[in-house]
């Protein structure tokens, strides 16, 4: 697809990163614009890809990204100011020691993501960003603190912000095609230099809620680069994926099929391809994810409302949780958190008064069974004062799809009894908990 | 039903009750006083100010309504104290019943009494000051007629205060007037102790002469005295506090001085809330 040529006071209506640990991609959707595009590093020839690494400019404190840092560290000092592996470098909370001096992964994370922005806006010629969308392979709290530090730093606000992972970019992408194409099951094969990976997305219709699953598998160990190295690899490659492919699709239903990553810029499938293609639509490409990220910055769903279905992938709370009150001398239950919320986003604040109770109880249910656990959270502890005297703050906060944090604060009572600033927490595993 | 109550809008700007010198920020507080205070609230309490608290701090429009309505119909103070408990669901329809009782009460007693109800509910919160001015002011009030027995009872109250306050001087003085009025056995011991505390021996005796106070009795209370007193200086709370005032070369000057100013401190700071400085 043509790139676009933007007129300067352009307001882009959504922005879409995909850092993944090779290729950078950069995405947008703007207003009259039927789907969004991907943004290309050049004018005169599409190159979308932007190899996620950076370089140090010697002796001074400056930075390049992409093809550039490539070429420079080539060409200068055989890499020694050279940096990539960025991703699983702040995960590990990891450093970089470049010219004699330390440099947190995440402070150089937060540098790569600006200069990707620089570009992006020096080449769509944009006045303003509405919304952000960064996808990344999965949401591990270190790198997605970093890239929301770093975007709020930017004079960007929570409610324009969006982490998503890879598996959520691709349920956004697909449910803003044609319903014929998720009808049934939808595939993704994602190759890229540092795994293949499936995904089957599902539609469960029969709840209310519908649901919409992914489930993955990591098959890197079985498939990898290196098998694009000869013709008689490339071979053996193509059979271990025909046999892959007709394991994985073979009572299954599957509409469509999407194949991703640089993997599969060879031409080595040929009777892999031939089997997928047989009653299905396939598509190849690059931007699946850095495009369902900016449909994801809009939440977008062209077909469906956020209340018809939830979303039951990595990244996604997979529990529901509640509390339960007392409203006009009935008990029943509050939703605190809702299941198929992105992880990050998940969190509340609310605050409650005791009445004869020393323990807070959560209602905490499972989306895949519907299963029910109570989780009491013992307050005991906080100062023992007249009934109805203690108002307390429930925060609640994932720190991943499956675990969440509980802490109970003890405000006191305004004016009549000082807080004691007593904390209660507890750390609840939504996976642990429903075995 | 006990279990957790959701709390509503929380006020940016709350309503001040000059009684008790609180803020009240949100419909919970406000319950909470209403239910709790309700000895400290006259009709002026639901005025304007209250009416624009509901409606803009605590967003409750229906509320204020119910308020306006109830002085347009110049409704009693224990209509307008329900209208808010019972709008809120704060409290429990048994414990509202139970709150039945001290509204009746509320209809039952006089102006004095209900003052004295609410300078009673400041001693126990230590807002002396306040209390002595209300007491002060139902003597004062010469329009309702009082017994003598709520009479003694409000100058025994203030003499109490006074005590509180160290001032034993004053303190025996309203204990003798009280005890003038009505001579109870109470007044009588309130009025011996004052004066033993102020040390003098010269008022105890012209005192006990007065009123004809057995040698016993005062013999008795000496010796109550010299009895607590005794316990409190053996106690080791004692000892340990004794000896924060005495110095020894191997302590630090400046620690010492910085000990004592501490001590001295807390007790101007609590001697000034007692008196609500």
């Amino acid at each position: 697809m043509e790139n676009l040529v933007l007129k300067k006071q352009l307001n882009i209506s959504a922005l879409g990163i995909d850092i993944s640990k090779d290729y950078t991609l950069v995405g947008y959707s703007a207003p009259g614009m039927a789907e969004p595009d991907s943004m290309s590093m050049s004018k005169e020839e599409n190159r979308y890809l932007i190899p996620t690494c950076m370089y140090k400019m010697k002796n001074v404190q400056e930075w390049c990204i992409g093809e550039e840092a490539s070429f420079r560290a080539k060409d200068e000092d055989n890499g020694a100011n050279y940096i990539d592996n960025l991703l699983e470098a702040v995960k590990n909370k990891g450093t970089y020691t470049i010219e004699d001096k330390e440099y947190k992964a995440k402070e150089l994370l937060a540098i790569y993501l600006e200069l990707v922005m620089d570009k992006a806006k020096t080449i769509l010629e944009y006045d303003s960003v509405s919304h952000i969308a960064v996808t990344v392979e999965e949401t591990e709290k270190n790198v997605v603190d970093t890239i929301i530090g770093k975007l709020r730093i930017m004079g960007y606000r929570d409610e324009n912000i969006r982490m998503l992972s890879h598996t959520e970019a691709f349920i956004y992408y697909v449910i803003n095609q044609k319903r014929e194409l998720w009808v049934n099951d939808v595939v993704l094969f994602d190759f890229s230099n540092h795994h293949f990976k499936y995904r089957r997305l599902k539609t469960i219709k029969n709840r209310v809620p519908g649901i919409i699953t992914v489930e993955e598998e990591d098959f890197s160990k079985l498939m990898d680069m290196s098998y694009l190295s000869s013709p008689a690899d490339k071979e053996r490659l193509d059979d271990k994926f025909l046999r892959l492919v007709q394991e994985k699709f073979g009572k299954n239903i599957i509409s469509t099929v999407f194949l991703t990553g640089v993997g599969f810029y060879d031409e080595w499938a040929d009777k892999s391809i031939k089997e997928i293609c047989n009653r299905r639509r396939v598509f190849k490409g690059y931007n699946l994810f850095v495009k369902g990220a900016c449909y994801g910055a809009l939440k977008r769903y062209n077909n469906i409302t956020d209340t018809e279905y939830i979303f039951a992938c990595e990244g996604r709370t997979k529990a529901n949780v509640g509390i339960v009150i007392n409203h006009k001398e009935r008990q029943m239950s509050v939703a605190l958190s809702k299941a198929g919320t992105n992880w990050y986003e998940a969190g509340v604040k609310t605050t409650c008064i005791l009445d004869n109770v020393d323990k807070i109880r959560l209602l905490v249910s499972s989306v895949d069974n519907g299963a029910v656990k109570h989780v009491d959270i013992d307050v005991s502890p906080f100062p023992k004062r007249v009934n109805k005297a203690t108002r307390v703050e429930i925060l609640l906060s994932f720190v991943n799809d499956t675990v969440f944090d509980v802490v109970v604060k003890d405000l006191g009572f305004g004016d009549f009894f000082k807080t004691s600033g007593m904390i209660v927490k507890e750390t609840i595993n939504t996976e642990e908990l429903f075995g | 039903m006990s279990g957790l109550l959701l709390c509503t809008k929380q006020a940016v700007n709350p309503l001040y009750v000059e009684n008790g010198s609180i803020r009240i920020y949100n419909l919970e507080e406000l319950c909470y006083y209403l239910y709790n205070y309700t000895y400290m609230i006259t009709a002026d309490f639901f005025d304007e100010k209250f009416i624009m608290f509901c409606e803009n701090e605590l967003e409750q429009v229906s509320l204020a309504q119910k308020i306006k309505e109830c002085i347009a119909h110049k409704q009693p103070l224990r209509t307008f104290i329900m209208r808010v408990l019972e709008s809120a669901y704060f409290y429990s329809t048994d414990e509202l019943k139970k709150f039945e009782t001290t509204l009746a009460y509320l209809d039952s007693t006089s102006v004095k009494e209900r003052m004295k109800a609410r300078a009673d509910m400041m001693v126990k919160a230590g807002k002396l000051k306040s209390a002595m001015a209300i007491y002060k002011s139902i003597l004062d009030n010469k329009e309702e007629i009082m017994s003598l027995q709520f009479n003694a009872s409000v100058k025994s109250n203030i003499g109490v205060i006074y005590t509180e306050l160290f001032m034993y001087d004053k303190a025996a003085e309203y204990f003798e007037m009280a005890y003038d009025i009505d001579p109870i056995e109470e007044y009588r011991d309130f009025l011996v102790c004052a004066l033993m505390m102020l040390g003098d021996e010269e008022r105890l005796h012209l005192i006990t002469s007065r009123y004809h106070i057995d040698e016993e009795i005062v013999n008795e209370y000496k010796l109550a005295f010299s009895n607590v007193n005794k316990m409190v200086r053996s106690s080791d709370k004692y000892k340990q506090f004794t000896e924060q005032f005495k110095y020894d070369s191997k302590k630090s000057l400046n620690l010492y001085y910085e000990n004592i100013t501490h001590i001295l401190s807390g007790w101007k700071e609590d001697y000034r809330k007692a008196i609500d400085a």
